[in-house]
């Protein structure tokens, strides 16, 4: 007979790791609980030794059929909490409502509201530090204080006190019991200095719990169905196939990974594995007369959203501007040359949503079933004509900005944000789980994490990822509490 | 009698043979020096650590060798900051990465930025072994930032 337990999760990011957190807090004493992880637990020493988050190189979980398009992924326990930049904003209010607001795209399942008090919860875990002001609305304030500006986000929020703020991350602004203050490395996605939250230096003890049994190294083939329930799952361990059943199936694998394991299970929906997603990123550096940058306290050191909210997304893409802090590493062109100017030149990133398409897919490899395979042809219209304006949101820049001149404008590659794939709402036809990540039609089969998201937000997905996941595992057991 | 055409497409002629014999004489190492010797002449370089530099940055294929040698084929000229011709402004970008790496891997900027001191270089800059060697960040403020 195959073990059974009462739940089985899959994966150890974000999503599996806040949905274990409150998961627990319902779960009898005497519950089974089986997590499983299908890559190694890379120890932080063991990355910095390295020089990598995993010891799982990219090609050998997935194909990417499209090499300009890069997506960032960190096979592992902590997931991408292990290569993540630390940037924890919230999606803004008008992002769940893109249809009815602005008559594009189409509505999330549920609003802002909903998710806002998880948000809190989410943020006291991983102890961010944000600003004291917020472009959207709290019942409470940051964890931690926020940041130093650095003197262009400073110009920027005397100038635009509504559309520039500290930004919302966990690199630490204060040292807490586990990390260290940020020290602005520049070099984030594999912090020398433990400084960001991760799944390993904040939130492992759910995983240490004695009713969950980790299993480290055993990669999920797929999900067992029977009589419209799923009814377990298949791993595997070295050489040998595992069966095991659970009353419950949780899909926390990223959406890379949870349509692939849902593909392969059989589990069929005419959306599954389509709508790959993140938002386009463009990274714009400016010459600056007198102003000198990279004096912030963090690696990214402000948020802007000037040209974020508003009616214009009727039309083109919001935008979320980063301002980049560290002149290292990258091979990036951080100084000028000439005497006593060498900080005049500022970095920054402009993160436009796109609109998910049909045509950017993940499925799987037909020669290699165990991989994964992405296909992207290109981002929507929509996000291409936010990013064409950039000249005149330089303009409007320069309002506060002493811009001597643009020294480049490039596409970056990836804004490591994987969205999409397994996309929510109430109809059952037009999405794959329901607003609460319940598959619409195995109901004891919950998929959490981004792949749920039915549209890109300009904002970082973490602390949303983490905040759907307290939703659903609340909703699991209303009435419990 | 040479025509103002003929002189133009000769004198072009004769720019593009000497880029071009620049460029295939030139190598890596040879053009990272010139290009922190052009664009740090207010500097007192370390003549060996610029070398040394050198051999580090080709070394570590940062910069592709068929850029190195664009920029050595391109020599002593000055672009003017601002010029946005698509060559210059490559050229510029890849003589400024150069200049960063140099500028960061030296104790330029740890001993304050002082041009009346001689600049040593210290070892290829390596971000995760200097994580917190971050010369310009500021964790205090007297006033909110």
């Amino acid at each position: 007979m195959p073990p059974h337990y009462d739940t089985i999760i899959v994966g150890t990011g974000f999503a599996s790791a806040f949905f274990l957190l409150r998961h627990l807090e319902y779960a009898s004493p005497d519950a089974k609980i089986l997590v499983l992880e299908r890559g190694r637990l890379d120890s932080k020493k063991w990355q910095l030794e390295n020089r990598a988050t995993s010891s799982i190189p990219a090609h050998n979980v997935f194909v990417n059929k499209n090499l300009d398009k890069h997506w960032l992924t960190s096979p592992g326990f902590g997931g991408n909490s292990n290569c993540w930049w630390g940037g924890a904003t919230r999606m803004m209010p008008g992002d769940f409502q893109l249809q009815s607001r602005y008559g594009v795209g189409i509505d999330w399942p549920l609003s802002y509201d909903d998710l806002e008090m998880h948000y809190g919860v989410v943020e006291d875990v991983m102890s961010v530090s944000g600003p004291v002001d917020s472009p959207m609305p709290r019942s409470k304030p940051f964890p931690q204080p926020p940041h130093i500006f650095s003197d262009p986000d400073a110009r920027l929020k005397k100038h635009f006190p509504e559309g520039w703020f500290h930004p919302a991350t966990t690199r630490a602004r204060v040292a807490t019991a586990s990390r260290p203050a940020c020290c602005a490395s520049g070099v984030c996605e594999l912090c020398p200095v433990d400084a960001k939250f991760t799944i390993q230096n904040g939130l492992a003890s759910v995983f240490h719990d004695p009713r969950v049994t980790l299993l480290l190294e055993a990669p999920v083939d797929g999900i067992e169905t029977a009589g419209g329930r799923a009814s377990g799952v298949v791993y595997r361990q070295g050489d040998r196939t595992v069966h095991a059943e659970a009353d419950l199936v949780v899909l926390g694998a990223s959406a890379l990974f949870n349509p692939h394991i849902l593909l392969r299970s059989n589990i069929q929906h005419p959306l599954l594995g389509k709508r790959l997603h993140e938002q386009m990123p463009v990274d714009v550096c400016l010459d600056l007369k007198g102003v000198k940058a990279y004096n912030g306290s963090t690696t990214i050191s402000g948020n802007g959203y000037l040209f974020y909210e508003g009616e214009h997304r009727r039309d083109h893409a919001a935008c979320l501007i980063e301002t980049w802090n560290a002149p290292f590493a990258y091979g990036r062109n951080a100084f000028r040359s000439e005497r006593d100017r060498w900080t005049e030149r500022v970095f920054m990133r402009f993160m436009f949503d796109d609109l998910p398409r049909d045509d950017n897919t993940v499925t799987v490899n037909a020669a290699n079933p165990q991989l994964a395979e992405t296909r992207f042809n290109g981002y929507s219209d929509y996000a291409l004509r936010g990013a064409a304006l950039i000249p005149k949101m330089v303009e409007t820049l320069a309002q506060a900005l002493p811009i001597e001149g643009i020294v480049s404008v490039l596409t970056g590659a990836t804004t490591a944000h994987i969205q999409g794939t397994v996309v929510m709402g109430d109809d059952p036809a037009s999405s794959i789980v329901d607003r609460h990540l319940i598959h619409h039609q195995y109901r004891n089969l919950l998929v959490l994490g981004a792949s749920a998201f039915p549209t890109a937000a300009p904002a970082y997905p973490s602390v949303t990822v983490s905040a759907l996941s307290l939703w659903a595992a609340d909703h699991l057991h209303e009435g419990q509490a | 009698m040479l025509t103002r055409r003929g002189f133009l497409l000769s004198l072009s002629a004769g720019v593009a043979a000497f880029a071009g014999v620049r460029y295939a004489l030139s190598s890596g190492e040879g053009a990272i020096v010139t290009v922190l010797q052009k664009r740090l002449h207010y500097l007192i370089l370390d003549d060996a650590g610029v070398h040394a530099f050198a051999k580090d940055l080709a070394a570590s294929k940062m910069i592709t060798v068929g850029k190195l040698r664009l920029a050595a084929a391109a020599g002593l000229l000055n672009f003017e900051p601002q010029s946005m011709n698509l060559l210059n402004t490559m050229l510029r970008q890849g003589e400024e990465h150069i200049v960063s790496t140099y500028l960061l891997s030296s104790d330029f900027f740890l001993r304050g930025a002082d041009v009346t001191q001689k600049v040593s270089y210290m070892g290829f800059y390596d971000p995760f072994a200097y994580a917190c060697r971050n010369s310009f960040a500021r964790f205090t403020l007297d006033t909110d930032g």
